[in-house]
Parts: structure tokens; C-alpha cells; sequence
């Protein structure tokens, strides 16, 4: 018998059978279905499987699932709930900082905690808060660009 | 069915779940070793902790305050608190500077100083600077606590003295009573999200005529068990900052890992790596 997990997922009450001591990455994957949260390296190494954790970028591979009772756990399906999508996403797409796409959602979501914490990064921060993350495709030159974009653009949602 | 995973949000309940299950509890704090552990035994289908005791939420263990002339950290303080958090910054900034290279940003919001700890790696980049800073831990269970030097907590690489019904509870240093110098720095594979194969952490205290004063001085993975280079620290004393005096400097810690940790075949790459990061640390921190 799994324990019953509640948690508010992308802004929804959910209620979850899942092993407390499995990780988050496991829950959103195998118990809810998610697949944008991606499994790369599994130990935190890679950001893949970075989620918002109360608007905060965390590897859900390191997170135990017991965790997030109670708490609001965002990921990227969260960030374009009308279907709109948001500035990173778009920036994402205009500067061709997705190829494979793989790494995109975490890249996403871990620019999203960089920017409520530091609305205006320099390069050399958003280099700094993007350390997480990899991508085998780009070169994260466009990514770079694709935030600063979506940087000066993210008021206008507001 | 005995519950998987227990959050306490007192210290209390902690330590009693501790005292009656100590031997099948894993303390979790924010699990960024421990869950890795936990996924590498289920891969190889080794058996995994039946339960996990969180003890991240208890406030108590996330206190950070000052107190005659200490600073008391509590153990579920995480790097990214000890990057960011002002009194920290300004009272003993060697620590937020090794919390700043710390894992990626991800991971410092999880990782905790008292996990650091209880992980014991010999590189562990909040063990370097609390040896360099003389820190004292606080270990508690339900029945008695002890305040010990963290040098004395850990035994060995990827070992410590702690009970099974011991937690960490927190750490104090003693804080400089005027600003000082200091530098942190780590070896390790890639820039970001690797463990460091050694670190070394500097704090110097400079007097007006240019002196140096006081100065602590420890590296991670050059001894077996942390501890200071008091080696170095003396030489150091009433001297003035030069290259020479670094380079002599960068010479000694070598003669000093290799009395105290004898010959071993990694000495070959650590040698020439822990005398640059004497060097290159000692001229950073002084400005040479
Ligand atoms: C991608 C990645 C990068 C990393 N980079 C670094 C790095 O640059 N430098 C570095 O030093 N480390 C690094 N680490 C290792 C790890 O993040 C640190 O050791 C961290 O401080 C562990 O803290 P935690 O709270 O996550 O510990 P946990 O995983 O929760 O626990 C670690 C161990 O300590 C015990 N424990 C935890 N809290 C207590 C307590 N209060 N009392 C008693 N026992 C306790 C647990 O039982 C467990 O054995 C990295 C890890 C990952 C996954
Ligand atoms: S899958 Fe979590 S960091 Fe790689
Ligand atoms: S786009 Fe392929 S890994 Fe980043």
C-alpha cells in the first residue's frame, strides 16, 4: 500500500499514491504521468528533472516525495496555463535555444527561479544559475540570449 | 505498515523516533547525498533505509543568531542560507564563500551544513572552513547532549562518531572580532556540480603596517580527518605577505600531508595541487 500524497501541482489540489521515500522525479514521472520533468542522470547532476519547489528551482531526482506534502510544486506545464506561452518560452523558440529539447523544461523552469530572485541577471549570473543545467546541443550561448530576452519582457506579464 | 518517511517539526518528537527506531532510521536533511545513496542500493538491489526521518522543517535546527561572540548555526542551515545570508556574509564570509561554489544552485536550496557533515567526505566544502574556523558541533538525543570540536566528530573519510540515536543539532564559531581576509578555493573536474578532489580555505588577518596577524588555514582531502595546517599558520605569523614566504608556505603544507597521511599513490597529482592552492590562496587572500 502507498501513502496518499497532497500537494498543490501547478496551482491544483492533487492527491498522489506514491512511497514517501521515492523521489519527486519518480511521483510526477510514474505516479502523475508527467513527462516533461525529465530523467537524466538521476543523482543531480544534469537539471533535467528541475522542478519549482514554492517557486524555487530544485532537482526533483534528489527530492523525496514526502517532501512536497502540503506545498506548491510547479513545473513547466505550469508556467502557460491559458496555453499563452511565457516570455522564456518564447525567448526559447526565437533565439533557437532548443534542439533536442531534452533539457529545455528545466532549463526553463531553473531561468524562471532565476529571474523572481534576480529580475535583471547579468551574463554572468544568469552563467551562475544556469550551473545546473546541461545541454549537449546548444552551447548555451542562445539559451544566454533567450533569457535576456525573456528578462525585459517579463513585466509586461504582470 | 510502519510509516516510510516521518517530518517531526519538533526536536523533541525527532529524538524520540531516533531513540526508538535509531538502528532503521536514516536521518534526511535535504537529501542530496541521501537520496542518491538510496537510488544507487535500489539500482543494485540492495535493501534501502525502511524509513527516513526529515528533520529539515525543525525550526530549531534552522536557526541562525549570535550569541557571545559565537555565531550558532543550526544543522539544517543550507548553502544557499550560508551563500546569501547577511550576518553570515559579514561574520564569517570564508563560509559563504565556499557555500557560493558549492553544487549548482538547485542544489544548494536542499543541501544542508549538518548533511555535510554527517556525509564526512574528505572534501566536504562546509567541513573546510568550519575547521579552519575551530568549529565546535552540538550532537543531541532524547537523553543527553555533548558539545565536541568537529575534528573530533569525524573519523574518518565518509565516517563520524554520531549514535544511532544522535542527531547534529548545530555548529558555533567563533567570529573575528575585526574584518579579515579570506579565500576559498576547490580542485575538482568540472566547474560546476562536481565534488571537489581537494579545497582549501584562508582567513588572514592583516595589522595597518601590512603584518600578518593571525591567519587559519585548512585544506579537505589532504589529511585523513580534517584538520588545521597549523604548519603553514606558523610560518605565517608577524611575517610580511611576499611570494617567497607563500611559496615556503606551499612547500610545508606538502611536508605536512605527507607526515601526517604517509605515502600513497594519489600523493602524486596531490602534492603539486595542494602547493599551488597554498600559493595561489595565500597570494589571492593578501593581494600579493
Ligand atoms: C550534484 C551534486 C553536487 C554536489 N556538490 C557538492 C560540492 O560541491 N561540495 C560538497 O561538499 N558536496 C557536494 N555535494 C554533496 C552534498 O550535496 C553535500 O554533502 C550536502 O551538504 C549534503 O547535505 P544534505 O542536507 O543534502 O544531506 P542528506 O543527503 O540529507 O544527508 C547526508 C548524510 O548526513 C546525515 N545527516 C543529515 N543531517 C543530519 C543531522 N542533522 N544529524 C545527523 N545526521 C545527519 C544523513 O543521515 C546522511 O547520512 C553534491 C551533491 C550533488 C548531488
Ligand atoms: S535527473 Fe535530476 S539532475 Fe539529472
Ligand atoms: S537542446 Fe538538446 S540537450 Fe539541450
Amino acid at each position: 500500500m502507498a501513502e496518499t500524497i497532497d500537494f498543490f501541482l501547478n496551482g491544483e489540489l492533487v492527491s498522489v499514491q506514491c512511497p514517501e521515500n521515492e523521489t519527486l522525479l519518480y511521483l510526477l514521472r510514474e505516479r502523475v504521468g508527467l513527462r516533461s520533468v525529465k530523467e537524466g542522470c538521476g543523482v543531480g547532476e544534469c537539471g533535467a528533472c528541475t522542478v519549482l519547489l514554492e517557486g524555487r528551482a530544485v532537482n526533483a531526482c534528489l527530492l523525496a516525495a514526502g517532501k512536497v506534502r502540503g506545498r506548491r510544486v510547479t513545473t513547466i506545464e505550469g508556467l502557460s496555463p491559458k496555453g499563452r506561452l511565457h516570455p522564456l518560452q518564447e525567448g526559447f523558440l526565437l533565439m533557437g535555444a532548443v534542439q533536442c529539447g531534452f533539457c529545455t523544461p528545466g532549463l526553463i523552469l531553473a531561468a524562471h527561479s532565476l529571474l523572481e530572485e534576480n529580475p535583471h541577471p547579468s551574463r554572468e549570473a544568469i552563467v551562475q544559475g544556469l550551473a545546473g543545467n546541461l545541454c549537449r546541443c546548444t552551447g548555451y550561448h542562445d539559451i544566454i540570449r533567450a533569457v535576456k530576452w525573456a528578462a525585459k519582457r517579463m513585466p509586461e506579464r504582470e | 505498515m510502519k510509516p516510510s518517511y516521518l517530518a517531526p517539526l519538533t526536536l523533541e518528537e525527532a529524538l524520540e523516533h531516533l531513540n526508538r527506531r535509531g538502528e532503521t532510521v536514516r536521518v534526511l536533511a535535504g537529501g542530496t547525498d541521501l537520496m542518491v545513496e538510496i537510488r544507487a542500493a535500489r539500482l543494485k538491489g540492495n535493501t534501502v533505509p525502511p524509513a527516513l526521518l526529515d528533520v529539515s522543517a525543525i525550526p530549531e535546527l534552522r536557526e541562525i543568531r549570535m550569541e557571545a561572540g559565537h555565531l550558532h548555526l543550526g544543522a539544517a542551515v543550507t548553502f544557499h542560507t550560508l551563500e546569501h545570508d547577511p550576518l553570515i556574509k559579514k561574520m564569517v564570509p570564508v563560509l559563504s564563500a565556499a557555500a557560493a561554489q558549492m553544487g549548482s544552485v538547485q542544489v544548494r536550496r536542499l543541501a544542508t551544513i549538518g548533511g555535510n557533515v554527517g556525509t564526512a567526505s574528505p572534501a566536504g566544502d562546509g567541513i573546510t572552513p568550519l575547521t579552519a574556523l575551530d568549529a565546535e558541533v552540538k550532537v543531541v538525543s532524547r537523553d543527553k547532549s555533548r558539545v565536541l570540536p568537529l575534528t573530533d566528530l569525524i573519523t574518518g573519510p565518509g565516517r563520524t562518531g554520531l549514535a544511532a540515536n544522535e542527531l547534529i543539532h548545530s555548529f558555533s564559531l567563533a567570529f573575528p572580532a575585526a574584518p579579515e581576509r579570506c579565500f576559498f578555493s576547490k580542485i575538482m573536474r568540472r566547474r560546476a556540480v562536481a565534488i571537489a578532489r581537494m579545497n582549501l580555505a584562508v582567513q588572514i588577518r592583516l595589522v595597518d603596517s601590512g603584518m600578518i596577524q593571525s591567519s587559519r588555514i585548512a585544506a579537505g582531502a589532504v589529511f585523513p580527518t580534517p584538520r588545521r595546517l597549523m604548519e603553514v599558520e606558523g610560518l605565517l605569523i608577524g611575517q610580511l605577505p611576499g611570494k617567497e614566504l607563500f611559496q615556503a608556505c606551499g612547500r610545508r603544507a606538502v611536508e605536512a600531508m605527507r607526515v601526517v597521511s604517509g605515502r600513497r599513490p594519489s600523493m602524486a597529482y596531490k602534492e603539486p595541487a595542494l602547493e599551488r592552492l597554498v600559493v595561489q590562496g595565500l597570494e589571492q587572500t593578501c593581494g600579493v
